[in-house]
């Protein structure tokens, strides 16, 4: 079995009183689309913010990789390969789909106007096709601002940046959340093309019948621990509501 | 493996979108075009003449560089307001400095024999009392969050009031005679001085708002600042760069008032900071940040006076002048709108 | 999109059609650039301008800025510029500042005659028509010391220096001061530019420094409408004496309420009526004086008629 890209173990974190994560894992491998799943107050988003680099644990150990890790910020888990998209989208709504996708990270022209900080628009513009075009989306036009475009094509955007500078994993929190049923499936079917294209993908949801279709494993948080790590494909729907309710593993056909 | 056929993305526009993106991108320009049409039509000889476009552009100059440096603000989704009172205090601070290493009597009239050296350190005055009001009110902004609105009006105050202090309420009117001959009413080619200075001003922020990264990081930030900042754009110091922008400006138009003028001009250019904000909005440029133009600012800075020019040479009331540039404005920041939702809808 | 289209060119035919109205061109035509639109006095004389010229048989072209400045003024001269008129009549809101301009007026072929302020160098001018400022100004210094019994300290609200008629009137009322009333303490003069309310703030600022403050001597009515308020916020009208110069509207009723003691009070209506006849005259290639003087009178409070007389009406607007 390959080493996992991203192993959390026994994170801890309280805060004042309330223990919002007691000993959660969490575990994703090269090449696969993993879902996080639980009920509401379970510690995913807390879980989200220390895997993405936003908090930091107090107790329990992250590796990336095999390295015992601890990011300082979201800008730093980054650099190691770790990108988050969250429900915001982080994206500039009067820029264009390449202008965001290189949001902070522009490409400037090489030589004395490059040192001027002139900007290379024909660079940028040839890379974000490719990574269009890699990762199967089409969007109607190059140049406009992207508040022109769907709700489905932004979350495409802000996934297809995400991936384009982390090329370990992508986080999404709730990304179909906003959406209807044809940009849902868009957006499901990005993801999948990300992990086809060599990217993990950690995907946060509340859809049981989306998680299933999309995932290739499913850990499951309840009050602050991690109680099953299901894989999709032997999975139901009941057992996933089971494994977030009653902490109970999927049982075993009678 | 299915890879639903995507290799291109065919960037595709329809006509009749693209019309539209014309037509509300540009249609300030050919308003101007008809405003400049209709005059020459009723009267070429007086509109027309070169004297009457010379003077255009040489009043078009000043109002020009404030509202470019306005354009930049307005694009961070901010604004503006101390604009006309920075001009102020960067004048009298600029005058007052050549006048002092003149050495000559502050109340004389006229014109002082002061040398480029003299002028060249009254001008670095402006530039830098401009600039360092604007880093003020980028600061405040920026650190203390408190609204452009209301530190740009606190500002205003201050530099006006500051300005007063310094002259004692009194303009300065003894200005170097090579800064007034050569660059107030001086020729280059048989082009105006303060209109190539305008010009070239214009040129180069254009350039830098729309082909260099500090530009998109204006736009950025004024898009969406939280997205930028998380992107790792340095948002508080772009918007501090952005106002301390808009004060250098001031600071260019002030040295230009001078020269124009040959006095400072502490009564005036109270509404200086309205007239940049219209032209800027005019020009296109979203209340809402994120986008604009600088030529569209060059726009919306003549509208308003190609209309007081005409009205006066046809011998429209003054009134009225103000009322269509009013009527004008309101056209515009609809069609803004119009532009908003039809791009949501999209 | 159609609908800006529309829009678009509804607007630029409405400017075109009332545009159409101003082209008759064959009577002499004369433009009058005032100091700002929005002012009693300046519309008063507007309105003397206007009748004159219709009388005349002159086309009258009127235009000001809307503020009383020189930056905004000036964009104004150069139109007037570029239309060509026969004859110009300016109020000059800088006396330095508009001479280029002017000059350039001149040198392009317009007689160019200054109305109520002049400017520095008045050797193109075709003639000056003012009143005397600096007689006005001492005549108010004779009104306000009679009221405050010859004695007592007295305060004067003006407009900041550079506007000659201005300077005048202060420097006027100062001189008389000095030489005719020597009981009385000066205590200078303050600067509001055309803002009643900095006016206001002066005079309840100046009244917490001196509260045995005796009289206040106004030179335009923007002035003394915020002196009075100052003086209403502090309790203290009729005890204070006021002396105001022009006689808009607001300041004709003041006195009649006994809120401004002394009125001195120029003729806009009649100087717009002047500037058309001497107007017409150089159209006629006529010779005119360098300088025409028009009146100034005092009124107090006893002569409510002759208020209403010289009060600063705008009828014509």
């Amino acid at each position: 079995m390959s080493q996992p890209l991203l192993e959390a173990a026994g994170i801890r974190r309280t805060f004042g009183h309330v223990q919002a994560l007691k000993g959660a894992d969490f575990k994703v491998y090269p090449g696969e689309i993993v879902a996080l799943i639980g009920d509401n107050g379970a510690g995913k988003s807390t879980l989200v913010k220390i895997l993405s680099g936003a908090d930091r644990p107090d107790g329990g150990s992250l590796k990336v990789e095999g390295e015992e890790m601890r990011f300082s910020s979201p800008l730093d888990a980054q650099m190691h390969g770790i990108a988050t998209v969250y429900q915001d989208l982080a994206l500039a709504p009067d820029l264009s789909p390449a202008e965001n996708l290189f949001l902070g990270r522009e490409i400037i022209r090489p030589g004395a106007l490059g040192r001027l900080g002139f900007l290379d628009r024909k660079a940028m513009q040839a890379q974000a096709v490719q990574q269009f075009a890699k990762l199967g989306m089409q969007l109607k036009s190059q140049r406009v601002a992207i508040a022109s475009l769907s709700g489905g094509q932004r979350q495409s955007v802000a996934i297809a940046r995400a991936a384009m500078w982390a090329r370990k994993l992508v986080i999404l929190d709730e990304p179909t959340a906003a959406l209807g049923v044809v940009q849902t499936q868009r957006v499901l079917d990005l993801c999948k093309r990300v992990r086809d294209a060599g990217t993990s993908v950690v995907l946060i949801s509340h859809n049981m019948p989306q998680v299933l279709e999309v995932a290739d494993r499913v850990q499951v948080l309840r009050l602050g621990q991690t109680v099953a790590d299901l894989q999709a494909g032997q999975s139901s729907v009941d057992d996933l509501v089971r494994a977030m309710t009653s902490g109970q593993a999927k049982e075993t056909s009678p | 493996m299915s890879t639903s056929n995507e290799t291109a993305i065919a960037p595709v526009e329809t006509t009749e979108e693209r019309m539209l993106r014309l037509i509300t991108g540009g249609w300030i320009f050919f308003l101007l075009i008809a405003l400049v049409a209709i005059f020459l039509i009723l009267r070429p000889a007086q509109f027309g003449s070169a004297y009457n476009v010379q003077q255009l552009a040489i009043n078009a100059a000043i109002l020009l560089v404030l509202a470019t440096g306005q354009t930049y603000v307005i694009i961070t989704s901010g604004i503006d307001l101390s604009v006309g009172s920075v001009l102020v205090f960067a004048s009298v601070v600029s005058a007052k400095i050549m006048l002092l290493l003149s050495g000559v009597d502050g109340t004389t009239y006229g014109t002082t024999a002061a040398g480029w050296d003299i002028i060249a350190i009254g001008i670095a005055a402006a530039l830098v009392s401009g600039a360092a009001w604007g880093a003020l009110n980028g600061f405040l902004i920026a650190v203390t969050r408190i609204q452009p609105l209301i530190v740009t009006l606190g500002t205003m105050g201050m530099a006006l009031g500051g300005a007063q202090i310094l002259s004692g309420g009194v303009d300065v009117r003894a200005m170097p005679e090579l800064l007034v001959t050569q660059v107030g009413s001086g020729r280059l080619l048989g082009i105006p001085m303060l209109v190539i200075l305008a010009a070239i001003t214009v040129v180069i922020a254009g350039i830098v708002l729309h082909l260099t990264r500090f530009g998109l990081h204006v736009f950025a930030v004024g898009s969406n600042a939280e997205a930028s900042r998380r992107s790792g754009i340095p948002t508080t110091a772009r918007l501090i760069q952005v106002y301390a922008i808009s004060g250098f400006m001031a600071g260019i138009a002030a040295v230009m008032a001078n020269a124009r003028f040959s006095t400072t001009t502490i009564n005036g250019h109270a509404m200086d900071n309205l007239a940049t904000i219209s032209a800027v909005v005019l020009g296109g440029t979203s209340l809402f940040g994120g986008a604009g133009t600088v030529f569209g600012t060059v726009v919306g800075v003549f509208i308003p006076i190609i209309l007081l020019n005409g009205f006066v040479i046809l011998g429209i009331p003054p009134f009225w002048q103000t009322v269509a540039m009013g009527a004008v404005l309101i056209l515009a920041v609809w069609i803004d709108q119009l532009k908003r939702r039809l791009r949501k809808r999209g | 999109m159609k609908t800006i289209v529309i829009t678009t060119i509804l607007t630029s035919t409405l400017l075109a059609a009332s545009a159409l109205g101003a082209l008759a061109q064959d009577k002499g035509t004369v433009a009058l650039v005032l100091g700002s639109s929005g002012s009693p006095f300046y519309q008063a004389m507007q309105c003397g301008a206007q009748a004159k010229a219709k009388e005349l048989g002159l086309n009258l072209n009127v235009s000001a800025a809307d503020q009383f400045a020189a930056d905004a003024q000036i964009p104004v001269v150069n139109a007037v510029t570029a239309a060509g008129p026969q004859v110009a009549a300016i109020v000059p809101t800088d006396m330095q500042a508009l001479l280029p301009p002017m000059r350039e007026l001149s040198d392009r072929g317009t007689k160019v005659i200054t109305v109520d302020q002049t400017i520095a160098d008045a050797g193109f001018l075709k003639t000056q028509i003012l009143t005397d400022n600096e007689a006005g100004g001492a005549l108010a210094a004779d009104q306000l010391a009679a009221l405050v019994g010859k004695t007592g300290k007295v305060l004067v609200i003006t407009q900041p220096p550079g506007s000659l008629a201005q300077d005048a009137r202060a420097s006027g009322f100062e001189k008389a001061l000095a030489t005719k009333y020597p009981n009385i303490t000066y205590l200078g003069a303050q600067y509001q530019s055309n803002d009643p309310q900095r006016a206001a703030e002066i005079v309840t600022s100046t009244l917490s420094a001196h509260p045995d403050l005796a009289g206040i001597f106004s030179t335009n009515d923007q002035g003394a409408i915020g002196a009075i308020t100052g003086l209403r916020q502090a309790g203290v009208v009729g005890k204070v004496k006021m002396v105001a110069y022009d006689a808009a509207s607001a300041e004709v009723a003041a006195l009649k309420n006994g809120e401004i003691q002394a009125l001195i009070a120029q003729n806009p209506k009649l100087e717009g009526e002047v500037a058309m006849d001497v107007a017409a005259r150089l159209i006629a290639g006529e010779a005119v004086k360098p300088i025409t003087m028009t009146e100034i009178v005092a009124i107090t409070g006893d002569h409510p008629e002759k208020a209403d007389q010289y009060e600063y009406v705008a009828n014509c607007m």
